[in-house]
């Protein structure tokens, strides 16, 4: 397997970063020179023609781009977790642990606890609230 | 409608749904920074002539809708979409762990479309505000802008070595100016601004290219990503209003930030989002309540932010005063040779000039009906289809090689080599300052104006 390195925040394969930059500007610099020397040539409006020839130079800059997509394929392994299968109070416990208190849900207005319910979490939630207060009263 | 108002309109509405349909597309990207991608694509549409109509809308459905779309890997990926998603990360990853991703969804890009209907408006009756100071302001904008550059460089991750830091690279922008003015006796602003925007880009291709930088760039294997499962109701009824979306507290905190940020135009977005995500949560007694809140008032806040910091400051003063205005949104002000600013006189010829402000309002609310009519439904109901087909199919190396085209092109445009060089060299040692000093762009584009306005005015002194 390749050495992989990580540049502009995402991985890549050296080899293909080399081959994509090489095939993006070998398309689209010629594309923009070609142009706009064509353009200029044939005369009009001088700043109009280097207009034109840019639009082309960016044409060509997507379809390097788009050659470069179709070789060279994404370094990344997508894994799907499944819906976390371990007991509900068991992750809501360690959202605790690192955020604070949830809360309970039946202090809040109408709108806030249909959606809570929407979600199958209000019975969670509550039952998660009880347990810290039985625990806190223990404590005192 | 008049005749001469018909042209205009349909330019915004056509590029409007053009960057609309692009910036949904590329907010799902992580990682595609505001100002690396925004602001050359804005560039790019000036230079090849479209309309000063055609021009706004295109930039503003651009960052409604990227502010939208990067809600996307933001929540189901659990990576940033880009810098201003950082702020609501923390809320995002909680919410995914408790399994409802598509809450965290939902409230982000309902707390943005709440946002933009907001700050549209109260943007541009701030900036009528403060038209009558808009001579005092631009008399004095030498001297501000080398403060703004000093407070915003204090503010960025690299604090006092930022502000130092402002120096050398200063003098690096104003003795390239000198050499490109002796040779082809012209100036250059596009390549200085391509440099410092793609800076990271072009400093890790060089550290890539080096074997001690690539040593230090390895990746044990290929990265692993975790997508959230999609949990979404089966059998949708239907869009969600994202009036709907939002109780009535939510509604309000989002809306109070909106409205205060639309005021802030020359505070760091990012800053700003945090702030407010801040205030609001804690006011907020309950936690699930507060968490969903807040995600909903950061994300509302890049947009508002956004808004206001480029219509203020091109409605009002047409010079780019504020953090954004001198980031993503500086082609707008400048973008020679079809936008101007010429720095000894303090004149411009940009949209400033060229538009009214009912002229903006109107291109605005055009801009801001057709992103969110294109980007907030597309996200509700494919945002888990497209973030894996993005993360499956497209590349980094096609999107690096887009780029690297893309920069020689533009800058073989402005000035042949020579350009080419100058891109290189401000990038090299612009991304050098961001990635090991944290001077981020946003300091290195006021750097910018620093050489070219204030320079000046103190050798005149």
């Amino acid at each position: 397997m390749p050495q992989l390195i990580e540049v502009w925040n995402d991985t890549v394969d050296p080899k293909h970063l080399i081959g994509g930059i090489a095939i993006g500007v070998g398309i689209a610099v010629p594309a923009f020179l070609i142009s706009d020397h064509l353009f200029s040539s044939s005369g009009g409006d001088e700043a109009l023609s280097h207009s034109y020839a840019l639009l082309i130079g960016i044409v060509g800059c997507i379809l390097g781009a788009v050659i470069a997509g179709v070789l060279f394929k994404p370094k990344r392994v997508i894994t799907t977790s499944a819906a976390d299968t371990r007991n509900r109070q068991e992750i809501i416990d360690e959202i605790v642990e690192e955020y604070g208190p949830l809360g309970d849900p039946r202090e809040l207005g109408p709108k806030a606890q249909e959606e809570i319910r929407a979600l199958g979490l209000f019975d969670a939630l509550v039952d998660n609230h009880e347990t810290r207060l039985r625990e806190k009263g223990g404590h005192q | 409608m008049s005749p001469e108002l018909l042209e205009p309109v349909l330019w915004a509405i056509g590029m409007a749904l053009l960057a609309a349909v692009l910036f949904t597309g590329i907010g799902l990207i992580s990682g595609t920074d505001e100002t690396a991608i925004v602001a050359p694509l804005a560039l790019l549409v000036i230079l090849i002539g479209v309309p000063p109509a055609g021009v706004i809308a295109f930039f503003l459905a651009a960052i409604i809708s990227k502010h939208i779309s990067h809600a996307v890997p933001t929540t189901l990926l659990g990576i940033p979409g880009d810098t201003t998603a950082v702020p609501m990360l923390r809320e995002a990853q909680l919410l995914r762990s408790l399994g409802i991703p598509h809450i965290a969804l939902q409230k982000a890009i309902s707390g943005g479309v709440v946002s933009v209907i907001i700050a549209i408006p109260l943007s541009i009756i701030f900036a009528l505000v403060l038209t009558p100071f808009a001579e005092a302001i631009g008399a004095a904008a030498p001297w501000i802008f080398i403060a703004a550059a000093v407070l915003v460089a204090y503010t960025s991750k690299g604090k006092l070595a930022a502000v130092a830091a402002l120096i050398p690279f200063v003098l690096l922008i104003v003795g390239l100016q000198a050499f490109i003015m002796e040779q082809k006796e012209a100036t250059f602003t596009t390549s200085f601004f391509l440099g410092i925007a793609t800076g990271p880009l072009i400093f890790d291709l060089f550290s890539a290219l080096s074997p001690v930088g690539r040593r230090a760039m390895a990746q044990e294997g290929k990265r692993e990503f975790n997508l959230a499962p999609d949990v979404r109701p089966a059998g949708g009824r239907g869009l969600p209003n994202p009036f709907r979306a939002l109780d009535g507290k939510q509604l309000a905190y989002t809306g109070g930030s909106a409205a205060i940020t639309s005021a802030t135009f020359v505070f760091s977005p990012v800053a700003m989002a945090v702030l407010m995500g801040e205030i609001a949560g804690s006011r907020i007694k309950n936690g699930y309540h507060r968490l969903t809140t807040v995600i909903s008032v950061r994300n509302g806040t890049t947009e508002s932010t956004y808004i206001a910091e480029t219509l203020i400051p091109l409605i009002a003063i047409g010079l780019p005063l504020s953090p954004m205005a001198a980031g993503p949104a500086a082609p707008l002000f400048n973008a020679p040779p079809v936008y101007t600013l010429d720095a000894q006189s303090g004149t411009s010829h940009n949209l400033h000039d060229l538009l009214s402000t009912g002229q903006f309002a109107l291109f605005s609310i055009i801009a801001a009906v057709i992103a969110i009519a294109i980007a907030y439904p597309f996200v509700m109901t494919n945002a888990h289809r497209a973030a894996t087909w993005v993360m499956r199919s497209v590349s980094h190396e096609a999107i690096i090689t887009g780029f690297a085209a893309l920069i020689c092109v533009i800058c073989l445009y402005e000035g042949g080599l020579l350009a080419l060089g100058v891109t290189i060299t401000v990038g090299l040692v612009g991304g050098l300052f961001n990635r090991m000093i944290g001077m981020h762009a946003g300091v290195q584009f006021m750097g910018y104006y620093v050489a070219v306005l204030t320079v000046p005015a103190l050798l005149a002194l």
